[in-house]
């Protein structure tokens, strides 16, 4: 019935509202009574000593007309006597019809007879003739002895009436203020009592309805501690018992959802450590800061460590000082010229080994790095596999030298004649031979310089450079050329240039084929321009002509070995393998080689040389100690 | 005219090419394809010149070349070589060498070479030494080269421009030592 809050709230109104009826009840009820006695007080003993005294002065009427009767004019009094006696007789009845009480009852008979008499009385006078003398004096006489005896009798008997009547009276008015005094004193006692029940019921009440909140509260505030359990809620079937079977349905949901996402949370930590142990190549995981977060038995033997001991451990302590935690921290430093991958070189038992070091950056929602996943692989055979390639490239190139040389030889002698005159024919035929001798001459040499660049790191030897004596040195070799060729070639090189970090000969080989270059592919009363501009990092140099130019399709590919610009069949070629050469040694000096591509006219190849950083002046550069 | 050369040169068209070309400039050309036979005939016969091979079976260039100078013979030798490397360079250049030439040469730059050597001899100086020297370090022979400057600088002692050239060869002949030095003389005199 009561299955509403609004109902239960109802219920608590109500039985206020029903001891305040039960009050208003009480009060009426003492009200009425008081005002019930007093009411009777008024209509029946009041208004009978009111009658009482009215008959009494009737009475007294009849008495002065008997007076007059006797001693004046006796028709007039007998009229007024009748005129009295008939208004006693009024009042009489009026009395009489009220009277209930038996000894009232008793008085009231008594008056009546007591009157019958004392009426009586004055009939027996009247029937005295007055005017006679001595019938007056008998008359007179009768008044005084028996007359006044009846007159004096009705008195009393009208007296105890009268008394009987205030008795009453007296007796109604004490019981009025009694009851007032009663009905005074409940009410006192009934009101604190009403007040401390309303108290209760309402603190009852009050106490009933928050119960359940209270419950959802606590439970709230256990869920928020983590406690996913729903224990025991209320269930009561109304709003509340609404309110907390939902909270039950999202606390079983919530629960059920980090029960799922604990599992697959899980099972992906599950699938990721056996994947990292599957893996056969040395992994490591690490968080931003550079600590391990996850490292396989591969990587662990190659650092040399416990697999599970170097949980947290800075990867700085991890790895020995060398190449690969070098490569490492300036990932980890975030710096922006560091390769994505990288081939390290990890000394293991008196031999090297080398790694292919792949960084992958873990990124969060916001593209925020949050970490780095290391993957090594082990290119120790590719290496060697790579080393037996070049060392028989080289070996090959050499080899080529010596029956090169006596081609060059035969075909020179017979180009000049001295063995005998040649026919056009013949000599034409010869001029090929050298022609292509020289062409597998430069394809030799080059061939060799690539082989040289490729096979050892070490070569290179690095030192504080002046770029610009790097410039002077190089161009220097091409003026002759230039003025013969009608090549206007000219430097732009800011006098305060600071110095960069590399090894000038082989950023002279640079500039000397990139100027060669664009020597070849210029014609004559075309310029070639060699600048150099200081950068907020690292120095940009730049050589640029008015050549053919470079589509623009293949500014990334002229960097690969034996690519040539398709469609521009010149007479003057190179081998394909300069660019290719120039790019090692750049990408070793950490320095970047582009063709810019957005030119009207001629090519530009620019390259860049970072500026000597306060950590080269140890001498500690990676490069170096390769 | 009428000088007498020796070639030790395990290639046998090496040594044709070699031979035909310099007996067709008037020489007398003697040759052997191995270094014990070389270095007999050397200790064996009077030799003007000798075009030696650094790569020989049985006996290495270098080998012979240390043997004769031994022996007291001080004849000028060009050496030939397909496999350059700094070090041998370095070591020919103590043992006296007057040219490190470089496979593959053509019969031209053969030619200019006798040519230089010869007017040397007579007392002569090749026409622009300096160009000859950049020439020879441009093919690789910087021993050459650094003679040619090292004449160049006893005509002009006070040219910063011969100091630092010299300081680029010995710089490129990996002589760091040389080159400093030499590079400090050209800053001295700029």
């Amino acid at each position: 019935m009561f299955k509403t809050v609004r109902s239960k709230f109802t219920l608590g109104y109500l039985s206020l509202v029903l001891v305040i009826c039960f009050l208003g009840v009480v009060s009426i009820y003492t009200m009425s009574s008081i005002s019930t006695t007093i009411e009777g007080l008024i209509t029946t003993n009041y208004n009978s000593i009111d009658r009482l005294n009215r008959m009494t002065d009737a009475l007294w009427g009849q008495r002065m007309a008997v007076e007059e009767y006797l001693n004046g004019d006796s028709v007039q009094a007998a009229i007024r006597f009748e005129q009295y006696r008939n208004e006693f007789i009024r009042y009489y009845n009026e009395e009489e019809a009220t009277i209930i009480l038996d000894n009232e009852r008793q008085y009231i008979d008594e008056i009546w007879q007591r009157f019958q008499r004392y009426v009586s009385s004055f009939q027996i006078l009247t029937s005295y003739d007055i005017s006679n003398p001595e019938e007056y004096s008998q008359a007179v006489d009768y008044h005084e002895t028996n007359m006044s005896a009846y007159v004096t009798l009705l008195e009393n008997a009208m007296q105890k009436l009268h008394d009987s009547n205030e008795t009453a009276l007296f007796s109604r008015r004490d019981q009025a203020t009694e009851a007032a005094r009663t009905s005074t004193r409940t009410l006192c006692i009934l009101f604190p009592l009403a007040a401390v029940l309303g108290l209760w019921m309402s603190n009852i009440y009050t106490k009933r309805f928050l119960a359940p909140i209270d419950q959802i509260t606590r439970q709230i505030k256990l869920v928020r501690q983590g406690n996913l359990t729903s224990g025991e809620l209320v269930t009561s079937q109304d709003e509340f018992g609404l309110l907390a079977d939902e909270f039950r349905r999202m606390l079983q949901r919530l629960s059920d959802f980090e029960q799922s996402t604990l599992g697959s949370l899980m099972e992906a930590k599950n699938q990721t450590d056996t994947i990292a142990k599957s893996i056969n190549e040395p992994l490591l995981v690490l968080d931003d800061k550079g600590a391990v977060l996850l490292l396989n038995q591969a990587m662990s033997q190659l650092a040399g460590v416990d697999e599970s001991a170097s949980i947290h451990m800075p990867v700085r302590q991890l790895l020995p000082k060398g190449e690969l935690a070098d490569y490492l921290l300036r990932v980890l430093q975030g710096s922006s010229d560091v390769e994505p991958e990288k081939i390290v070189a990890l000394a293991d038992n008196d031999s090297d080994h080398f790694y292919h070091v792949a960084i992958t950056p873990i990124l969060d929602a916001d593209e925020r790095t949050t970490g780095f996943i290391v993957l090594l692989h082990n290119v120790t055979e590719l290496k060697l596999l790579e080393k037996a390639r070049g060392d028989f490239i080289a070996t090959i190139s050499h080899e080529f030298k010596t029956p090169l040389t006596s081609i060059f030889m035969g075909a020179d002698m017979m180009r000049s004649e001295l063995a005998g005159p040649m026919n056009r024919d013949q000599r034409e035929i010869v001029e090929t031979i050298c022609e292509d001798s020289q062409q597998l001459e430069n394809l030799v040499s080059e061939l060799l310089e690539l082989s040289r660049i490729e096979s050892a790191k070490t070569i290179y030897k690095f030192e504080p450079c002046s770029v610009e004596s790097a410039i002077r040195v190089s161009t220097r070799q091409f003026e002759s050329i230039a003025v013969h060729s009608e090549i206007r070639l000219t430097t732009q090189v800011p006098k305060d240039l600071p110095q960069v970090w590399a090894d000038f000969s082989k950023i002279t080989w640079v500039l000397n084929n990139l100027l060669s270059n664009a020597m070849k592919y210029t014609n004559e009363g075309g310029s070639v321009t060699v600048s150099a501009q200081r950068r907020e990092r690292d120095i940009l140099i730049s050589v640029a002509d008015t050549g053919i130019g470079v589509p623009p399709e293949f500014a990334d590919q002229i960097f690969e070995k034996f690519v040539q610009v398709k469609g521009y069949d010149l007479e003057v070629r190179g081998t394909g393998l300069g660019l290719a050469a120039a790019k090692e040694i750049i990408t070793a000096h950490h320095g970047r080689i582009w063709c810019v591509t957005d030119r009207e006219e001629g090519s530009e190849f620019c390259f860049t040389l970072p500026l000597i950083k306060e950590e080269n002046h140890d001498g500690t550069k990676c490069s170096d100690c390769g | 005219m009428g000088q007498n050369v020796l070639i030790v040169d395990d290639t046998k068209n090496i040594r044709l090419m070699l031979t035909k070309c310099l007996e067709l400039d008037g020489y007398r050309v003697d040759s052997a394809s191995n270094g014990q036979e070389g270095l007999d005939a050397i200790l064996g016969g009077q030799y003007d010149l000798i075009f030696l091979d650094i790569k020989l079976p049985e006996l290495s260039g270098t080998e012979v070349l240390r043997r004769m100078r031994s022996a007291g013979i001080q004849t000028p030798v060009i050496v030939i070589t397909a496999y350059p490397t700094i070090k041998n360079a370095v070591e020919c250049t103590r043992l006296g060498v007057v040219s490190y030439l470089q496979k593959p040469f053509t019969a031209e730059r053969l030619k200019n070479l006798m040519n230089d050597l010869d007017l040397e001899k007579s007392g002569r100086r090749p026409p622009n030494l300096l160009q000859a020297a950049e020439e020879c370090q441009e093919h690789g022979d910087l021993i050459r080269a650094r003679n040619l400057l090292n004449m160049a600088l006893g005509e002009n002692p006070g040219s910063a421009d011969i100091y630092e050239r010299l300081a680029r060869v010995y710089s490129l002949l990996g002589d760091g030592e040389n080159s400093e030095k030499y590079h400090r003389a050209a800053e001295i005199f700029r």
